[in-house]
């Protein structure tokens, strides 16, 4: 039987804030125009495809304060290149979901007098879609550690890898600890190959705040498995509140 | 009188057999009907075009490696034509048992236009695609 899931545990996230507390309905739209190119010599119509788009509607509650989702979502409205992940069955490691890069197209505040006040918000995407592994997921990163290794896949010359950190709050505990994150590659999913370093996400430190950080690498890459790997380091019990992202990008 | 129940559906996309996610598939055939009434005719008059085949599929979002997600996802991205198989009976193609089929070759084969992915809360995951045909697409029945 194929994988099906309930989408009630889903989760949404726009850079470094997750509004799953706020919202309850998200739809990816990908549209590619087809042209007419149909000749008289044909039998039936023909087609050939265009540029594809997408946008995502995110159904949400009016929210004034924790999270602030008003006025976060109104301070975007300008901003471009937001950071929105789509996980239909959670954010745990090895969960598959989408990461956009997108603006706020449309985001009506509808107010009746018998319903809740909602805030739905459309998002038009920037960039390719892509379809994205959840690499990571730990609300007290504390320690030095390997992640799971995930078979993302290897890179043609004309692929990216896209990866997203986020942070969701500044580090817990007291102390002034350090956190590097990076991710490798190799040729094994035991990583007893030859590891590579493909990306290394800035620094965090006792005075990190919520962030978000996207990073892209450019093809080839043979390699196919992936993992995180978090180096912690000085004196103290910071912990950090991190979500870490990998998914190949066509473009 | 034959009349067939629609639970036995087989819809394949780029060799994926879908079925296994799918709830509901629309194959809708339409031919251009060009308006040649003139002032003589006693009734509207028109001639037929060319046909235009898309199929509309319904399911589970089933993100799982080899599953409907990335079949559709990686061909609306790449935008190259596929082949179609839809099967109404799960047993075609046979006499009076057709299998309507898109083949890609050259500018023939289905091409996915549109992918819609949607996460309410109180509901499955699921998704809904449209899949243009472009050229031929023959009912076989044998």
């Amino acid at each position: 039987m194929s994988t099906r899931i309930h989408a009630k545990a889903a989760e949404i996230v726009v850079d470094e804030f997750d509004i799953s507390g706020v919202t309850n309905s998200v739809a990816i739209d990908i549209n590619r125009p087809m042209a007419n190119v149909t000749a008289y010599a044909d039998t039936d119509a023909t087609y050939i495809a265009g540029k594809p788009g997408f946008t995502i509607g995110v159904d949400g509650l009016w929210s004034k304060a924790s999270p602030n989702y008003d006025a976060e979502m109104f301070a975007d409205l300008t901003a471009e290149n937001r950071l929105v992940g789509v996980y239909p069955n959670q954010m745990t490691a090895g969960e598959r979901g989408y990461e956009a890069v997108s603006d706020i197209s449309s985001s009506p505040r509808t107010a009746s007098f018998n319903e809740v006040i909602a805030l739905n918000v459309t998002w038009q995407g920037d960039t390719p879609l892509v379809r994205s592994w959840s690499m990571h997921r730990a609300t007290a990163v504390g320690a030095t550690a390997n992640g799971v290794s995930f078979q993302v896949g290897a890179l043609s010359a004309t692929q990216k890898m896209s990866a997203v950190l986020r942070v969701f709050a500044a580090p817990g505990g007291a102390g002034n600890n350090t956190l590097d994150a990076i991710i490798a590659s190799d040729s094994a999913e035991d990583f007893s190959g030859s590891p590579a370093t493909q990306i290394s996400f800035t620094q965090l430190t006792q005075s990190s705040v919520a962030l978000s950080e996207a990073i892209t690498v450019d093809g080839a890459e043979s390699d196919t498995w992936w993992r995180v790997q978090f180096t912690y380091a000085g004196a103290g019990s910071r912990t950090f509140n991190v979500a870490i992202s990998l998914g190949i990008s066509d473009i | 009188m034959a009349r067939t129940h629609g639970k036995n559906v087989n819809y394949a996309f780029n060799s994926v057999n879908l079925e296994g996610e799918l709830s509901q598939v629309v194959q809708t055939v339409d031919v251009s009907a060009t308006d040649v009434t003139s002032f003589a005719d006693v009734y509207q008059n028109s001639l037929a075009g060319k046909k235009s085949v898309t199929t509309e599929i319904t399911g589970s979002f089933n993100p799982s490696a080899g599953g409907g997600d990335i079949t559709l996802y990686n061909n609306i991205n790449n935008g190259a034509a596929a082949t179609s198989v839809f099967d109404p009976t799960g047993s075609g193609p046979g006499t009076n048992d057709p299998e309507f089929q898109c083949t890609a070759s050259g500018l023939t084969g289905a091409l996915v236009s549109s992918y819609r992915m949607s996460f309410p809360v109180g509901d499955k995951a699921s998704y809904t695609a449209t899949i243009q045909h472009s050229g031929l697409t023959t009912r076989a029945v044998s």
